[in-house]
């Protein structure tokens, strides 16, 4: 196995073996947070694709002075980012408003008791804009205020986005907890 | 919580792809790399210079002797070009003075002076008579005498005098009745002295007045130059101008987390949607008031209290909203659809969401407020094949492990709402069956 530092210089030149080593290394990671920000595996995988060769080709942009993996992260943010705005418009958007609205109390997830293969599915789930806001502020830590820039929406429509992403995902965890303890076996 | 859950488990998830995807990618890399030029790698650039070294060499060998001809080619061909350039260069049209071209649009009489330069010896004296420096905005040419002194100026220039501001600025012409204040603002007008006869007023906004002493309402916010010229028997006696700021008003807006007040506790989390607002004033009703952002109030009792919000502005203006929280608003209601299509994959234990919605493979009712809920299924004859005490479980069609018969059922609901209020409904759904859906 390389260290970071012989991938990136490996990188650098463009070399074939380290290319194929930072695959190894970090598709996961990265294939972790594309499949976040998608409604599914094989939008992940584009989403994946453009980031690793905007990683592979910027390469030489990486300075060194930050962590490797934050800045590999922050590319595939940013390439989901643009996927998303490229996709809005082919997007159907689904009016949940409906359902929101049965927001189920304040309680306390036992981190244990999800799988993150569930976490991703209810991920997926969620309607495209709710999960980008998600994703940013939970998951990314952005204020609202920028999430409004890089998505160019209002500043409320962020935190009323991610208060209804909230409740959503709840209802959801909450079926899911009770399916799961009703049917301790095989789950769905 | 949901967030620290999440972040958790997926900020390091690792999520390993197919290996299709693998194949797939590195050769669509390989393609990239190959287009991309590095001097130590065969790539594209090398296979074009190849190509067209092999086309140039086709070339040669096929006309022979033709080396010169070929040298000749060039010359040739980039002589038209230059000359082209040139020649466009020249066409341009000399460099127009803008100070020229903005004089035509004025309203001028002496037509002598429109060319004297801007910075004048004539510009320079006017300048010194007027306060606000305000004089560079006056176009030389025009005869501008002490208006005090009662000659005939501005009779031509009325339009551009609204575009100038005035000359002769006297501030203590004009009395308003406020200066500022916030949008939208009325101000009334009156000229000091009252020895004139007719007066016109501009305000800034588009707006004119005749009037003696008008009222004017500025909608928007803004600076808006206000001008009095006031005449006596025709002849302009003077002219003043007053400057009127006003100020945005902000706008109070918010929302009340949870919606519909179905939580049974009573505690509301406000969410603060408020523009243009710098400090705000939430009044919850039962007497509290907080000067928070986005307070979490509780209600010690009832919930059924409006919330106000006054919203400050940076300038002091403000605006109230109030948002009523009825106890009754929060429509409890519980419906109930008259058919459904089950799966026919096995049952699936009555869960249902928005997928098996869109099937309707689940027979369930849309609620809100309800607490309490015992929903019982029977068939035709009575018998007893479904019940569950949890609204978000509903029927899958299934008795016993089996699907049951399309046809008519009978379904029977009994529960209270949040409110305490009691409802027991009774209705038939009829169970749809789709051989060719699996």
């Amino acid at each position: 196995m390389m260290s970071d530092q012989e991938i990136i210089s490996g990188c650098v030149r463009h070399e074939r073996r380290a290319q194929k080593m930072l695959y190894d290394k970090y598709s996961g990671f990265l294939l972790g947070i594309c499949l976040r920000y998608a409604s599914d595996r094989a939008e992940a995988e584009d989403i994946l694709q453009d980031s690793l060769l905007k990683i592979y080709f910027g390469i030489d942009d990486f300075t060194g002075s930050g962590s490797f993996t934050g800045w590999l992260r922050k590319i595939a943010v940013n390439t989901a980012i643009t996927h998303y705005h490229r996709n809005l418009k082919f997007r159907y958007s689904v009016d949940i408003e409906e359902y929101v609205s049965t927001e189920t109390g304040v309680s306390s997830f036992e981190e244990d008791f999800f799988t993150s293969d569930e976490l991703f599915r209810v991920l997926n789930e969620l309607p495209a804009g709710y999960r980008m806001v998600f994703n940013l502020y939970a998951i990314e830590g952005y204020k609202h205020r920028e999430i409004a820039k890089i998505l160019k929406i209002d500043t409320n429509t962020s935190k009323s986005q991610y208060c209804r992403a909230k409740a959503v995902i709840r209802n959801k965890l909450e079926k899911l907890r009770t399916l799961k303890a009703n049917y301790p076996a095989g789950g769905r | 919580m949901l967030r620290d859950l999440f972040r958790q488990k997926l900020e390091k998830a690792e999520v390993h792809s197919s290996p299709s995807f693998e194949a797939e990618f590195f050769r669509k890399l390989g393609r990239k790399e190959f287009l991309r030029f590095d001097p130590l790698r065969f790539n594209a650039w090398y296979a074009g210079v190849i190509i067209t070294a092999a086309a140039l060499g086709l070339i040669f060998y096929l006309n022979g002797s033709s080396d010169n001809e070929a040298d000749a080619v060039l010359p040739e061909s980039g002589r038209p070009a230059a000359g082209l350039i040139r020649e466009t260069e020249e066409s341009l049209p000399p460099r127009i003075n803008p100070w020229e071209t903005e004089q035509e649009g004025k309203d001028i009489s002496e037509d002598s002076a429109v060319e004297e330069p801007p910075g004048s010896q004539r510009y320079g004296r006017l300048g010194s008579d007027v306060d606000g420096g305000q004089a560079p905005l006056i176009p030389p040419g025009t005869e501008i005498k002490n208006a005090i002194n009662g000659q005939n100026i501005f009779q031509k220039t009325d339009g551009g005098s609204e575009r100038l501001r005035s000359p002769l600025q006297h501030s203590d012409l004009i009395m308003v009745s406020q200066e500022r204040g916030c949008s939208p603002l009325k101000v009334s007008f009156r000229a000091r002295s009252g020895d004139f006869n007719r007066y016109r007023w501009t305000f800034g906004d588009g707006g004119v007045s005749e009037e003696a002493g008008p009222d004017w309402i500025f909608d928007m916010e803004g600076e808006y130059t206000v001008t009095l010229h006031a005449y006596k028997s025709d002849e302009l006696q003077a002219v003043g101008s007053r400057v009127i700021r006003v100020f945005p008003r902000p706008l109070a807006r918010f929302e009340i987390i949870p919606e519909n007040g179905e939580l049974s506790e009573n505690r509301i989390r406000l969410i603060n949607y408020s523009v243009n607002a710098v400090r705000f004033t939430w009044d919850f009703g039962d007497g509290h008031i907080s000067g928070l952002y986005e307070p979490v109030h509780v209600y010690r009792e009832g919930r059924d209290h409006s919330v106000k919000l006054t919203a400050f502005s940076e300038e002091g203006c403000t605006d109230t909203i109030i948002v009523s929280r009825l106890p009754d608003k929060p429509e409890n209601y519980i419906e109930f659809p008259n058919a459904f299509l089950p799966g026919q994959n096995g049952p699936t234990g009555g869960f249902y969401s928005a997928s098996s919605d869109d099937a309707a493979t689940v027979f369930h009712p849309v609620s809100s407020g309800v607490t309490n809920y015992q929903l019982k299924i029977f068939s035709k004859l009575g018998l007893l094949i479904f019940e569950s005490n949890d609204i978000n479980i509903g029927w899958d069609g299934y008795y016993k492990g089996r699907l049951c018969q399309a046809g008519v059922y009978i379904w029977k609901v009994r529960g209270t709402y949040i409110n305490g209020e009691t409802f027991t409904r009774m209705g038939d759904l009829t169970l749809l069956k789709n051989t060719d859906r699996m």
